[in-house]
């Protein structure tokens, strides 16, 4: 698990010694050895990756997947709070449950995740590009990274099945942390790829096919070019059995949804989306506290989703008839729930005109 | 003294002078000072400078982990879970 390959020993990082970065002692004594050392020496990413990685680590802060500002202001919206630190409870449910998708440096550089088993992904060698399997699905194995890989749902993705990986779409910053950009509820605020950037000739504007054409904006890709994505309904938080924290769990259902655009801005200004039901329910906190999501009904929880299992042809875009009299695929009351916020109701859409 | 007819054409002169210079460039590259130019380093913190930073010797460490046979012997992480659903 902890083997280290010589090509790293002979490696620049390698060179510097175990334990520049680690600490420990150089002794044969394993246990004296080991004392005081380090395992996670990119926990201070500044210190030990910043002197020769300022370029990098000078942003890492504001970086998401350092910060998890997407999961606890996702976690802020529905309370009375403006900050985590400012209720204990909320703070006591992050730092137990959601903390544990943070990463630095060597999360994705050098190990698999902490959830993921933990050890090395290529003997203690330092991946310049992270592995898409063993780094990026560690922690979006339930949706876009499983998806993408044909491990939920019913297909992976044709970029996947091409060769493609997370990065040859997502760019450095979406990685790494941009302190120019001001993240004020999740990631929708970065420099997030999009379909036109390689498909210039699919944009509604010069596109020459009819299909592209006559929907224009109004749709965003995925309505057409997605397969059914992994749902999770009814989430709620509990004691781990083996009294080790808080853990969550919900109820999973692979489904396709089409609705009203819950979060319409110039960049998706589409109408009509594929939207994914996200866990949560009023009282999924209780085992913490009473009444921790008060502003439970001012979100939806069906959301926008960029679902990542593109196909070129789809169930619902075999024909006309496959989507505009296909009642199955548009959002309705019998998806709703119980525990579901009031606010759903909004994204119902109107069914697509009829053919003519 | 008087200088070579060549030299009456100053285009001459000028093809000359290069092919001279760049002769005396090629002797110096690669008979006088072989090597490559200096290297160019990343700026850190604002400057440029080489990379700093000693070896600490790790020899015990490196005895250990880089053999199969020890590291196979380790029970460290065999309780944890294989992989595990974030929900992410």
């Amino acid at each position: 698990m902890f083997l280290v390959s010589q090509e790293f020993v002979e490696s620049t990082h390698g060179g510097l010694g175990c334990i520049a970065c680690h600490g420990g002692e150089n002794v044969p004594d394993q246990a004296a050895a080991h004392a005081g050392m380090d395992s996670y020496p990119s926990r201070d990413f500044e210190a030990n990756c910043g002197a020769c990685h300022a370029n990098v680590t000078g942003d890492y802060a504001t970086s998401i997947h350092y910060n998890l500002h997407g999961m606890a202001n996702g976690l802020i919206e529905f309370t009375d709070v403006s900050s985590l630190s400012d209720s204990p409870h909320h703070e006591e449910v992050f730092d137990n449950d959601c903390y544990k998708c943070h990463a630095t440096c060597g999360d994705c550089h050098v190990s698999r995740a902490k959830n993921f088993s933990e050890g090395l992904v290529d003997q203690h060698n330092f991946l310049g590009t992270p592995s898409m399997e063993e780094n990026c699905y560690a922690c979006h194995n339930a949706r876009n990274a499983g998806e993408y890989m044909g491990l939920v749902g019913f297909g992976g993705d044709v970029h996947y099945e091409k060769g493609m990986t997370c990065m040859d779409c997502h760019p450095k910053s979406n990685f790494h942390g941009d302190s120019s950009i001001e993240v004020s509820y999740n990631m929708w605020e970065e420099d997030l790829p999009s379909c036109l950037d390689c498909h210039e000739d699919k944009d509604p504007e010069v596109a020459t096919d009819v299909e592209h054409k006559v929907h224009g904006d109004s749709l965003s890709c995925q309505v057409c070019h997605a397969q059914a994505n992994n749902n999770c309904f009814e989430c709620h938080l509990d004691e781990k059995a083996d009294g080790s924290g808080l853990g969550s769990s919900s109820e999973k259902k692979i489904m396709f949804r089409v609705g009203y655009n819950p979060l319409v801005s110039e960049e998706r200004p589409y109408k009509y989306v594929t939207l994914r039901h996200v866990p949560g329910q009023e009282n999924m906190l209780e085992v913490v506290g009473d009444n921790l999501m008060p502003k439970y009904n001012t979100k939806t929880n069906w959301k926008y989703s960029p679902t990542h299992n593109i196909q070129k042809s789809t169930f619902q875009n075999e024909s006309c008839e496959s989507c505009h009299e296909n009642t199955k695929i548009w959002l309705s009351e019998k998806d709703f729930r119980e525990t579901d916020s009031t606010l759903n109701e909004t994204l119902i859409p109107d069914l697509p005109p009829p053919l003519q | 003294m008087s200088k070579p007819k060549i030299f009456n054409n100053w285009i001459s002169s000028l093809v000359i002078v290069g092919v001279i210079g760049i002769a005396a460039l090629g002797i110096y590259q690669f008979g006088i000072a072989p090597g490559l130019p200096e290297e160019d380093y990343t700026a850190v913190g604002g400057e440029d400078k080489p990379f700093e930073f000693e070896t600490v010797d790790s020899s015990s460490c490196i005895a250990c982990h880089t053999n199969e046979a020890i590291i196979a012997a380790s029970t460290k992480g065999q309780d944890e879970p294989a992989a595990e659903d974030t929900g992410g």
